[in-house]
């Protein structure tokens, strides 16, 4: 929850997997590759893609790697969520794929899919905007209309957090985003 | 004798209340999830409040990768507002039920975040203290309901379809933030339906994943896993696949399409919410609950087994 320094992400990202409490989770990780073994994605790509390899890199101070080249891509970590169940030593693979991405996300590689779902929520207050053939279909169902949100709280919540300059900063990058995989 | 089973129901559920946390994709996607959802909770006697100022919840996938801190900071706000109309709250989404659970978890482990994010809601003039419980709706019905006053309403049971349920990851995991079920073999939605009178089929494939997060970025990786699945699907024979996630019913039905490009393979199963069938054996019509919105159209099956 420090400031975010959008500038150097992958330093932050170093100390945060040095000093933390998910630093001592990743450190106890043996290599055993259960959670490889069980991963949807590594089945599917070949192993290109596995978590292992995520949490030796984050292990071995290779976080250039892991947010500046995305190699591997942990975007396409389908956050299934069962790595994290069969892991034997509990690493919480949940929460350093999700400060691998923040990582990435700050340094601007973020997919569009990411940062155009995060701007409606900063737009409507709703990651799915109600549309008039739905409003239309809400009331033929005999369901109450879809409510409207105050946007100005949200947006105020949203501007005390880094969100913004990631949009921004995304947006100013070509998209690399799907580059890699 | 049925007016004598639908008394002990309502002595069982009377005192159940909630906020309804319907979620973004239902409320403005895919509204007919909505009307069995709240068609079911009606029946069973359990009261549903509206917050009309529930925002996204948000999205445990996309907005959480995006950045946590605004992830935990909107999750906080929802949940603050429930606090303040004094009730727990029940999700028909995996995934808003994973982040408002994640959310306040993680606040309550952690007094340095939440005084972080209190003063957050300060300036907004909203307040978190972690009182507002929350629910998955599978929760709700499995153990506040039960299976018996589910079994006293049904009055059109699934006799003779087989279901393949598919659970879907955030409603069972991160087991220790969710903290519901079984973390990689949930049954209670499967309960739920063999009360209905359904035949619950097990398949292989099960655990694996619907893709919907991977499908933003590796489209082959995505359209594998669903292969996977529906071969697994089919080979058990299912009617129907049941599912309780927005993001998995649209990701299965939208995916059968992608199996004819990606495969030639041909795939044609209704897809079902676990409420839509609750609401057919427990009394609605095909178009009451407006099954025709579906993109799989689930009709001439439901027919076949006597539905109107
Ligand atoms: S299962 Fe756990 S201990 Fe084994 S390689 Fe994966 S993260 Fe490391
Ligand atoms: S959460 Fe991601 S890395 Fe872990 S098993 Fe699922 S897809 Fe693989």
């Amino acid at each position: 929850m420090e400031k975010h320094e959008l500038d150097n992400p992958a330093a932050c990202l170093r100390d945060e997997f040095t000093d933390s409490e998910l630093g001592v989770s990743l450190r106890v990780c043996y290599n055993c590759s259960t959670c490889s073994t069980s991963c949807p994605v590594a089945l599917e790509t070949g192993g290109k893609f596995n978590p292992r390899s995520i949490i030796q890199l984050a292990n071995c101070g290779f976080e250039e790697r892991l947010i500046e080249d995305l190699s591997p891509n942990t975007w396409e970590c389908s956050m299934c969520e069962v790595c994290q169940e069969v892991c034997p030593q509990h690493v919480n693979l949940h929460e350093i794929f999700i400060s691998v991405k923040n990582a990435a996300a700050d340094f601007g590689n973020i997919p569009e899919s990411y940062t155009s779902e995060t701007n409606q929520v900063y737009l409507h207050g709703k990651a799915v905007p109600l549309q008039p053939v739905i409003a239309k279909r809400r009331a033929q169902l005999g369901l109450p209309p879809s409510p409207e949100v105050s946007i100005s709280e949200i947006q105020h919540l949203m501007d005390l957090t880094p969100v913004k300059l990631i949009l921004e900063h995304a947006n100013t990058k070509s998209d690399l985003s799907e580059g890699s995989s | 004798m049925e007016s004598e089973s639908n008394k002990s129901t309502e002595q069982t559920t009377q005192s159940l209340q909630f906020d309804i946390f319907v979620g973004c994709t239902i409320q403005n996607r895919i509204p007919f999830i909505e009307k069995s959802a709240r068609f079911v909770f009606e029946k069973l006697g359990i009261k549903l409040y509206d917050n009309n100022e529930f925002g996204c919840c948000p999205d445990p996938v996309g907005v959480q990768s995006t950045n946590h801190e605004t992830w935990l900071t909107l999750g906080a706000r929802n949940l603050s507002l429930a606090e303040q109309d004094n009730r727990p709250i029940v999700s028909f989404c995996n995934g808003c039920s994973e982040t408002l659970k994640a959310v306040r978890h993680e606040l309550l482990e952690n007094p340095e975040e939440k005084s972080i994010i209190q003063s957050r809601l300060k300036e907004i003039g909203r307040e978190f203290n972690g009182t507002s419980e929350v629910n998955h709706f599978i929760e709700v019905l499995y153990e506040q309901v039960g299976i018996d006053p589910i079994k006293e309403l049904v009055v059109k049971p699934l006799t003779g379809i087989k279901i393949a349920v598919h659970p879907g990851c955030h409603y069972s995991r991160p087991h220790e933030l969710v903290n519901t079920d079984d973390g990689l073999e949930p049954i209670y939605p499967k309960k739920i339906l063999e009360a209905l009178g359904a035949t619950v089929l097990e398949y292989q494939e099960e655990l694996m994943c619907c893709g919907s997060a991977v499908a933003r970025v590796n489209e082959d990786a995505a359209n594998g896993m669903l292969k996977r699945k529906y071969s697994s699907i089919q080979e058990a024979g299912a009617d129907i696949i049941a599912v309780i996630c927005p993001s998995c019913f649209q990701q299965l039905e939208v995916g059968q399409r992608a199996m004819k490009k990606a495969y030639k393979m041909d795939v044609k199963i209704p897809v079902l919410y676990v409420t839509e069938l609750m609401a057919l054996a427990f009394g609605a019509s095909i178009s009451e609950i407006g099954l025709k919105f579906h993109q799989v159209k689930p009709i001439k099956t439901l027919k076949a087994f006597g539905f109107e």
